[in-house]
Order: C-alpha cells, then structure tokens, then sequence
C-alpha cells in the first residue's frame, strides 16, 4: 500500500516530465487528453491510413494503395497511477470518444528491430479479455508469469510515463499497419507489422 | 576542459522528462560519451546507457557513435533520451 500523496507526487512529476516531450508529441500526433490524478488519457494518431487488400484468385493477397479520402484512426490510451512506482504502469486501449475499453482486434501492435522479425506485441489479456500492450516496463508484462524473471525492479526509475507513451507510439502507431481484408461477413481489419 | 577564455559548448539532455544540461561538452567527444554522462548526472543507472535512444527535436534518431562535432547543433541544443523499448513476445 502505497501513501497516497507519495502517488500524487510522482504522478505530477510524470506528467510534467512527460510534457517536456512536447515537441516530439506534436510530431508524432500525440496529446494528453486528460491528467485527472490518477489517470492520464493519451490520444494517438495512427500514421497509416488502412490499406484495401485484394485477394487474388491464386489465394495471394495483393496490397491496394491506402483508401482514397480514408481518415487515419485515432485511439486512446489510458494510464492509471495508482501504485506507482512500486508497480509499473498499466495501460489500458481505450476509444477515444467515449474511453470505454476497445476490443481485441481494434489495434495492433509490432516491436520491430533491423533485421530480425517482428513481434507482435499486443495480446488478449487472459484475465480481462481486452488487449494489452506486452512490452518490459509495462503492468501488464510483467505481471504476466512468463515474464517472471524480468522483474520491473530492473526497470523502476528508467521506465515512467514518457517511457509508455513512447512504447505505446512505436509498436501501435509507428510499427502497425492497419489492413482491410475482404472476407464473407464483411471486411476484417488486421494489422500487420512496419518492419523498422 | 575549456581555458577561461573559450566558450563552452552546451547541450542539454532530457532524460525522463528532466533537463540535464551539460555545460562543457567536447565537440570531438562522440554523442555516446556526452549521453553517459547525463545518464549517470540524472541517476537514471537502470538500464544500461547502450539501452537508451537519442532524438532531436525533429524526432530524427541520433547516431552515438557520431562525434557532435559533425551533428549541426549549437551550443544549448536540445536532444530527448529515452529507454529504448523491448519486445514483450507472446504476453
């Protein structure tokens, strides 16, 4: 249990730490929503416009130009303070409308490294059902057993709210591509992985 | 380190979302050595310093083994570290 006003401190620390990123928020379509101790909502605009894909009678799929005149998607985050800095951030993907959580399926999310294959880093939560964001630094990594020996003690102190943001931007925006797949009940949205 | 009567060269790096200004720069220094010196200056030692990214204001990813002298910065230049971030695998 952690004192509450040691909370409040470290969140205020965090959002003014983050906000000296600005500039790099601007370039990147990132803004803070809301800083309501203790929760901050972050909004984010996916860089890829979707992508049409034909399926060609071989089977293959052929990628089409982005769709004409098709908005980029935007999607929140929200991060939630409570237990900071014993526990790591969570992150949950919210809509950026109502900021009721989104479905799996709705985002994607790669870590992609020069010549090695991507990782898709976005996963059903076996508890909860709703995606979550599997990378080291993150609530949800590292409660997760597999990852038992990566403890967020190794992380504490290099990892707060610019550290999520940026996690959050380069595997969900910078990294995902969203595609449109043709299919029998409707188009599928998928995402495939922007190989750095 | 500089005689009294030369200018220094600063840069200032945001480490966290904190200024760690480091005001005697060696503009033959490579970028990675000025890094490890704000890390340490931040007390931000988790990670190892090879762990964390530079970027400039133009979110242009820096290389650290280039000498400054040979990036266009001036003297009080802004440049953001962050931890580069991991690759969870299968959650």
């Amino acid at each position: 249990m952690i004192d509450r006003r040691v909370e409040r401190a470290k969140f205020g620390d965090e959002v003014r730490a983050l906000q000296a990123y600005s500039p790099l928020l601007e370039a990147r379509g990132c803004s803070i929503a809301r800083a309501e101790f203790p929760i901050v909502d972050v909004l984010f605009t996916l860089r890829w416009a979707p992508v049409a894909v034909v399926i060609a009678p071989d089977g293959s799929r052929l990628l089409h130009q982005p769709l004409p005149g098709a908005d980029s998607r935007t999607f929140g985050a929200r991060i939630d303070f409570s237990g900071f800095d014993v526990l790591p951030l969570p992150v949950s993907f919210r809509d950026p409308n109502s900021w009721l959580p989104l479905p799996v399926g709705a985002l994607g999310g790669f870590h992609c490294q020069p010549g090695a294959l991507p990782i898709p880093v976005v996963h059903r939560h076996p508890k909860t059902g709703f995606p979550f964001l599997c990378v080291p630094g993150v609530r949800e990594y590292h409660e997760q057993p597999i990852h038992e020996g990566d403890d967020w003690l190794l992380y504490r102190g290099s990892c707060g709210l610019p550290y999520v943001v940026e996690a959050i931007w380069k595997t969900c925006v910078m990294s995902a591509r969203p595609l449109l797949i043709p299919a029998a009940n409707g188009p599928l949205l998928q995402f495939a992985p922007v190989s750095a | 380190m500089a005689s009294k009567n030369e200018p220094t060269f600063v840069l200032v790096f945001v480490v966290n979302g904190r200024d760690v200004v480091l005001d005697d720069v060696n503009p033959s220094w490579p970028l990675h050595t000025a890094r490890n010196k704000a890390i340490a200056k931040s007390n931000s030692t988790g990670r190892p310093p090879d762990e964390w990214e530079i970027r400039d204001e133009g979110d242009q990813v820096l290389d650290p083994n280039r000498k400054i002298s040979t990036f266009a910065f001036k003297s009080g230049t802004k440049l953001f570290l962050n931890v580069r971030v991991g690759g969870g695998g299968n959650g």
